[in-house]
């Protein structure tokens, strides 16, 4: 009789519970395999990044070693310059230059203080020869998006 | 009498399956095996899609990487080897291996894939051979005091969905600065 009963099928209960594993499993699944592409994505962007601020960084060396009075000091203090490669030869810009289909790289430069020992310090003298360069690379037209920024320091060794 | 009926139950049991059954079992084992094959074809079509662009990724980067250490440690760009603006561009440069010794190398762009040779070594992939690349641009960058090489690289993948099939495309750049050209 026992048996008999138990062999007649699935209750309401245990088909609800069983469906329910079933669709948490399906979710947390969809969930995990969600997050591989955004983060997939979220990675590809990143090496691309590392590449464009490697190139500015040594695009500014390039245009250091052209003329600093020209191509450095020139520019103004704490204004994004967005640097880009024009065809022949690398130029900036202060408006929006977009590379690469999707990004902006701009560079920041800022003052450098040097104290009575003519060492680096948060305030001093401006070290006319010198400036602190901010790389950043941000989602095209989106400035505030930054994949990467990345800090350095120039200076006018050539005296050009 | 018991084992009389026991012995009839059984004997009926053993009778085998009849052929309805056994095509309607055959029908059912197909079905699954259907279900399953359709789910791993997708699940490989996914993947393909995501694999793509980091697989090109990888291999933009390490073409990236290798062209700037040796355009760094370069000491001259030969003339005869190199070609500049244009999209199937190569460029031979003699290269410091230490403080003294000097090799030449050079980097071109054959059927698709990335050629490298040393000296007079034989000619190397540095690209796979399922990945396109469709673009080796170099161009010359110079100021009174250094010579610097840029270059692009260009990418194109197959990106496949269930519904359609389009080439995608990624482009690295670098610039690299021959640090032996400065006096």
């Amino acid at each position: 009789m026992s048996r008999g009963r138990h062999s007649r099928g699935f209750s309401v209960v245990e088909i609800v519970v069983a469906a329910a594993i079933i669709v948490s499993m399906v979710t947390a699944a969809a969930g995990a395999w969600q997050l591989y592409l955004r983060l997939s994505n979220t990675s590809g962007r990143r090496t691309q990044a590392v590449l464009l601020s490697e190139e500015a960084a040594e695009a500014l060396n390039l245009l250091r070693d052209r003329s600093w009075a020209k191509n450095i000091a020139a520019l103004s203090l704490d204004t994004p310059y967005y640097i880009y490669w024009n065809g022949t030869t690398y130029a900036t810009s202060t408006t929006p230059v977009t590379v690469n289909n999707s990004y902006n790289v701009y560079v920041t430069f800022g003052a450098l203080y040097r104290d009575i020992n003519k060492d680096i310090a948060g305030a001093g003298t401006i070290d006319a020869r010198s400036r602190y360069a901010t790389v950043t690379v941000s989602v095209a037209g989106n400035p505030g998006a930054k994949d990467l920024e990345t800090q350095m320091l120039i200076h006018d060794i050539f005296q050009n | 009498m018991i084992y009389s009926r026991i012995n009839h139950s059984s004997r009926t049991n053993n009778r085998g399956f009849t052929l309805v059954e056994v095509l309607v079992y055959l029908a059912g084992v197909i079905l699954i095996i259907g279900v399953i094959v359709s789910m791993l074809y997708y699940t490989f079509r996914w993947y393909e899609v995501v694999a793509a662009p980091s697989r090109a990724n990888q291999v933009g980067i390490a073409l990236a990487n290798r062209l700037q250490n040796d355009i760094r440690a370069g000491q001259i760009v030969n003339g005869s080897g190199t070609v500049y603006d244009a999209f199937n561009g190569s460029l031979s440069l003699t290269v410091f291996t230490t403080p003294t010794v000097t090799v030449n190398r050079a980097y071109a762009l054959s059927g698709g894939r990335v050629t490298f040779r040393e000296a007079s070594g034989p000619v190397q992939f540095l690209s796979p051979a399922d990945v396109t690349v469709t673009e080796l641009y170099f161009s010359r960058a110079t100021s009174t005091v250094s010579t610097a090489i840029r270059f692009t690289i260009g990418i194109i993948y197959a990106l496949r969905t269930s519904t359609t099939s389009a080439m995608a495309s990624s482009t690295y750049s670098g610039l690299a600065i021959m640090r032996n050209t400065y006096q």
